[in-house]
């Protein structure tokens, strides 16, 4: 099967984005629009990565299907060294996280689905200085109810959806994913993705996404 | 941070028909090793260690679909060569121009022989293509040689190739467990 991509490019993150990041060491969401299958991130989870890191992802996961062209740009086969070359380009002038929706009409979610439990809730950042000191001081920041599910018969799963460009979003789309990315939670976390959707209009408050799931939702998730 | 080097690359071209490959493959052999770990000399020198391998086998597209993920390990400079940094892309384009010109006395260089773990799936397809195993115990780890089936015009490459091509294919068994490097000038 060959993969047209139809459109790329690179979103800059915020310099407060994680403890590793600063004004001139920043984080990128690199982002491709493939023919028939739409816009979706490089690379797995949230994958904020600094440029390095990217185009290290970009070798192993896209550039290596130029060279049989399995993988085409806009209809023509490139050389890998050629494909590498555009992502530079892309990573010297990446498009700013709030200019998004408005050049792309595009928003960048992330979102968050696990089985929630008290020992994920008083999860405690592994970071210094982090902006909640907990995983449940998150999840109220955005908007959630802690405490015991209504419907003991059924797992409790939870979804967070934060929208990057919001005021703090990314930032805290890193935290969330950070205190549901360790090991010992693995079985325990079903989801850590960034979907690229459709602009919303504005006036759409960041909190209506953030919600816990219906028992019936969850099920289905199951 | 440690890194790998790389110091020399010679290409080999296995040619359609000799030793029965159908059509042609190509050896990347690499002297390299890291660049922490270092060994005397006969003369006294202390200089890195560094060994000769097999660093991509394949068809030309295997080859160079090999080269481009290496050569993502250069952004970051976690592979160097000769210990100076290196983009992706001079790599790639370094694979490229050793293809262009490769030796042709594989025989003398080159012996191809798998080594995966006792259970993995290319020890049961192997014995469809008549390769032997042979089993062997590493730091306490089961493990299988793969040969190729040989006659008195030596081993037939054509029945490795076709047993391990689809493990090259999905990169799950990494070039330098397909063969062995010999009679190489070291660096």
């Amino acid at each position: 099967m060959v993969l047209n991509e139809i459109d790329a490019f690179c979103v800059v993150l915020p310099a407060d984005l994680c403890p590793m990041t600063r004004q001139h060491y920043l984080r990128y969401l690199a982002v491709v629009d493939v023919e028939g299958v739409g816009y979706q991130p490089v690379g797995r989870y949230l994958p904020f990565e600094p440029s390095t890191y990217l185009i290290r992802t970009l070798c192993v996961e896209r550039a290596v299907d130029t060279v049989d062209g399995t993988l085409i740009v806009r209809g023509q086969r490139v050389t890998p060294e050629a494909y590498l070359q555009a992502w530079r380009d892309r990573l010297a002038q990446p498009l700013p996280l709030q200019e998004l929706a408005a050049r792309k009409q595009l928003q960048a979610i992330a979102v968050f689905e696990w089985r929630h439990s008290v020992a994920i809730e008083n999860r405690k950042a592994t970071w210094v200085q982090p902006p909640y000191p907990t995983f449940g001081e998150l999840l109220q920041a955005r908007g959630f109810s802690c405490g015991a599910p209504s419907h003991s018969d059924l797992p409790s799963i939870r979804r967070l959806e934060i929208d990057l460009a919001a005021p703090d979003g990314a930032r805290d789309a890193w935290w969330a994913d950070d205190f549901l990315s360790a090991l010992s939670q693995d079985d325990q976390v079903i989801t850590r993705r960034v979907d690229l959707r459709p602009a919303q209009g504005p006036g759409r408050p960041d909190a209506e996404r953030s919600c816990n799931l219906r028992p019936a939702m969850a099920g289905a998730n199951l | 941070m440690g890194h790998w080097i790389e110091y020399q690359a010679v290409c080999f071209t296995i040619p359609a028909g000799l030793r029965g490959a159908e059509r042609a493959r190509f050896v990347i052999a690499l002297e390299g090793g890291p660049n922490n770990l270092t060994e005397r000399t006969r003369s006294g020198r202390e200089r890195r260690v560094r060994d000769w391998y097999i660093g991509m086998i394949g068809t030309e597209v295997q080859v160079l679909r090999q080269s481009v993920r290496v050569a993502g390990d250069c952004e970051g400079m976690s592979l160097r060569l000769s210990g100076r940094e290196a983009a992706p892309e001079a790599y790639i384009r370094r694979i490229r121009r050793l293809l262009a010109k490769p030796e042709r006395d594989v025989t003398q260089h080159i012996t191809l022989r798998a080594t995966v773990p006792r259970h993995h799936p290319l020890v049961s397809r192997a014995k469809l293509f008549g390769l032997a195993e042979e089993q062997f115990v590493d730091y306490g780890e089961e493990q299988s040689h793969l040969h190729p089936p040989c006659d008195a015009s030596g081993a037939d490459w054509g029945a490795f190739f076709r047993a391990v091509d689809p493990f090259i294919e999905d990169s799950s068994v990494v070039p330098n467990r397909l063969g062995q490097v010999w009679h190489l000038p070291s660096s």
